[in-house]
């Protein structure tokens, strides 16, 4: 299982750590006129944030066909 | 249980600091919450189904109903989870689709027993 205590509570401040660093770098950008930058930097958080819940996700759905049977 | 409280709360109080800055961030936080607390309540949940087959061997019905109705609950489950996100988001319309999808499927999978209920019936009148 990847499930722990200090597992789970650490996954939800990281995502929480990564979005504000990004609406933070997306303000500096938008400020310094380069917008494009500023979009590219919030799909890469995006990206990066999805590659962290993807695996807990397919374990969830994995779990939950084997318990009911689906 | 406690540790799911927390949790929530603590997710629902990062949610709300996201949601005007970032919104996609709120829904991914938000979905990643409710990953993380079913995972956590999976295992009691298998207790109870443990539990209910066992009742279920009780009443000699032919195996086939219990895994049928674990079927559909799973799915209603699946829907509703889907549903709900979709709402958070506020695409209602793509969580209608999602619910109408829910029913279609519970449906499909529950008409044999209801047509084997009314074979009975006909035969016994």
């Amino acid at each position: 299982m990847l499930l722990g205590v200090c597992m789970t509570i650490q996954l939800i401040f990281r995502i929480a750590a990564v979005g504000i660093l990004v609406s933070v770098i997306n303000q500096i950008l938008k400020h310094s006129g380069r917008e494009e930058h500023a979009f590219l930097v919030s799909l890469a958080g995006l990206l990066l944030v999805l590659l962290w819940i993807v695996p807990y996700i397919a374990e969830l759905f994995s779990i939950i066909r084997e318990l009911f049977e689906l | 249980m406690i540790k799911i409280v927390f949790i929530g709360i603590a997710a629902v109080f990062l949610i709300l600091l996201l949601k005007n800055a970032k919104p996609e961030f709120a829904l991914l936080l938000s979905l990643c919450t409710c990953v993380v607390m079913m995972l956590g309540c999976v295992g009691v949940l298998a207790g109870v189904i443990d539990r209910l087959q066992e009742l279920f061997s009780y009443a000699k019905l032919p195996g086939g109903y219990f895994s049928l109705l674990l079927k559909i609950l799973g799915i209603t489950y699946l829907a509703d989870f889907g549903s709900s996100l979709c709402k958070d988001a506020g695409q209602t319309a793509i969580a209608a689709q999602i619910d109408l999808a829910g029913r279609l499927v519970v449906i499909s999978i529950s008409l044999p027993v209801i047509l084997a209920v009314f074979e009975e019936l006909v035969r016994m009148i």
